[in-house]
């Protein structure tokens, strides 16, 4: 299965949502990285077909997506950055409903309803209204309904907002466990969703992929680039205005600092090993 | 002579040769059948069938009530030209679309919109299928009453048609009109002001002594039946291009 994205542009009015982005996807995990605006969304989008492209087009294995219309509906799971219900649903009413249009066979969507709600948590709540739900269980059921036809695209648009940290990590686990014989997208803002689980980082900055590879050919980017270091309290205000700081922790009388710098940010500073984090915020660290 | 017959069709029947990879094939089908349900899809007619099941009971509640109480006011009302009952049928038609407005409504809430579009059923079948649904059942709601307070009060049927079926089409317009702008969560906010204001509108004109069902307004009625109708029917065709199917739902999106 192949899913090219061709010379994709997306123009609102006057502005620039998505430019003239190329890429080809197999089966994995693929991580969208960029910082709320970047294009993320409206790419998706145009992928899923909700979103009209200005210029280019979609294609799997050399067909149009739109030109595909059901054949191709048939195949995608998404799950949009908002979400919604509509109101009065309970959890199993809403899984019973996405799996109507879906197209799945009632006897099957029953059985399939019931395993996913499991999947995710949610079989006690599965007769309680949706808008009882908080973010993150409402997430969670986001989760289920796009895994209902068992899809071999499946899109996710900032999966794990509004989930805790152990929800993140089972989230993270299971969709692992799923990319064998599936294209994944995942578009998020948050790094450690997609550090470990993706084969193929793509960093979108206004509206362009602006890297693109597997997570530890992209953290070379920033080799010998990411430093740690002791600074003066009274020093700080004026170092916090220079560097680009990852992280910071007050101590006694001095900030211990993460920091990304193409030289050395200061004496005494010690080079460290970096991760995807510096290396988004060396690209995005303008835009805090 | 059952025999003969038999034996015949058995001889004409060619049977073809073993076929290890055909008997291999056969397996493999009937395995899928059986254990990969996942790959069954519904045909339009079960998907149909399949979405009757989330038009909500308040739906057919509503219908239900609503046809109880008018028909206990034909039978017991006064239906001369002035009278309230001619009113009362004259507003049904709103009130009678206010139940489709909500499950039309139902399906543009915010959020939902994007995970119809993604579907393998595209909004505009399930567009189709709630419009069809409510159609028929309004349409037979109102003919049925129609019918009965022509034969209860012996006025024309074309008559108290027009006075049920112009200011539903006006309704109708109206709804179609507001989920085509796509107000979200306030559109059924919209439909039933909309529909208030014609029910009122109505109300009012009859306070105030306006003569609205005597004949020589006909032409009045039929003129905005007509406008009515046509702006019902441009409204439909705009959002089921517009808000579903294969190739022009994607007009729509958020920015992002």
């Amino acid at each position: 299965m192949k899913l090219a994205l061709e010379r994709l542009s997306k123009q609102f009015k006057n502005k620039i949502a998505v430019e003239d982005v190329s890429t080809v996807l197999t089966e994995g995990i693929y991580g969208f990285l960029g910082a709320n605006g970047a294009g993320k969304t409206t790419l998706i989008q145009m992928i899923c077909g909700i979103v009209e492209p200005t210029a280019g087009e979609v294609k799997l294995d050399g067909k149009n997506t739109i030109s595909m219309g059901e054949d191709f509906r048939d195949l995608l799971g998404y799950l949009p950055q908002e979400f919604g219900y509509t109101p009065g649903f309970t959890a199993k009413d809403f899984m019973l409903y996405i799996s109507s249009i879906k197209g799945l066979e009632p006897r099957f969507a029953r059985k399939r309803t019931e395993e996913l709600l499991r999947l995710v948590n949610l079989e006690d709540e599965a007769n309680h209204k949706v808008r009882t739900f908080s973010g993150g269980m409402k997430r969670r059921l986001g989760i289920a309904q796009a895994l209902l036809n068992d899809p071999r695209i499946l899109i996710l648009d900032e999966p794990t907002a509004g989930l805790d940290p152990k929800e993140r990590v089972y989230f993270r686990n299971l969709i692992s466990g799923m990319s064998r014989d599936r294209i994944i997208i995942i578009s998020t803002h948050i790094v450690s969703d997609i550090e470990y689980i993706s084969d193929r980082i793509l960093v979108m900055k206004k509206g362009r992929f602006i890297l693109d590879g597997p997570a530890e050919e992209l953290v070379r980017e920033v080799d010998g680039g990411v430093w740690e270091c002791a600074v003066p309290r009274k020093e700080w205000p004026e170092f916090e205005q220079e560097q680009c700081i990852v992280n910071a922790h007050n101590r006694d009388h001095v900030v211990e600092a993460r920091v990304v710098s193409r030289k050395m940010p200061r004496e005494g500073a010690r080079m460290v090993e970096p991760t995807l984090e510096d290396l988004y915020l060396e690209y995005f660290g303008d835009e805090l | 002579m059952k025999n003969r017959k038999l034996k015949r069709y058995l001889a004409s029947v060619q049977v073809p040769g073993y076929s290890p990879q055909g008997l291999q094939e056969t397996i493999a089908r009937a395995g899928e059948i059986q254990f990969f349900p996942e790959k069954q899809r519904m045909t339009n007619l079960q998907f149909f069938r399949n979405q009757l099941r989330f038009i909500g009971k308040e739906f057919w509640g509503m219908k239900f009530i609503f046809t109880g109480i008018f028909l206990y006011l034909i039978l017991s009302g006064s239906a001369e030209p002035d009278s309230w009952i001619m009113t009362a049928a004259a507003i049904s038609g709103p009130i009678v679309f206010m139940a489709d407005a909500n499950i039309l409504c139902d399906i543009f809430w915010r959020g939902m919109l994007e995970l119809q579009m993604t579907a393998k059923h595209s909004l505009r079948k399930v567009l189709i299928c709630r419009m069809l649904v409510s159609g028929i059942a309004d349409f037979l709601i109102l003919a049925c009453a129609a019918s009965a307070f022509t034969l209860a009060k012996g006025i024309y049927l074309r008559q108290t048609l027009l006075y049920m079926v112009v200011p539903y089409n006006l309704m109708c317009f109206g709804c179609l009109a507001v989920l085509n702008r796509r107000i979200e969560e306030n559109t059924m906010l919209y439909c039933m002001t909309w529909g208030i204001l014609l029910t009122f509108a109505i109300i009012l004109s009859k306070s105030a002594g306006i003569p609205l069902f005597e004949v020589r307004y006909t032409g009045n009625w039929l003129f905005f039946g007509g406008i009515s109708a046509l702006g019902a029917i441009w409204e439909m065709k705009r959002l089921l291009k517009f808000g579903g199917g294969n190739v022009d739902e994607v007009s729509v999106g958020t920015f992002v």
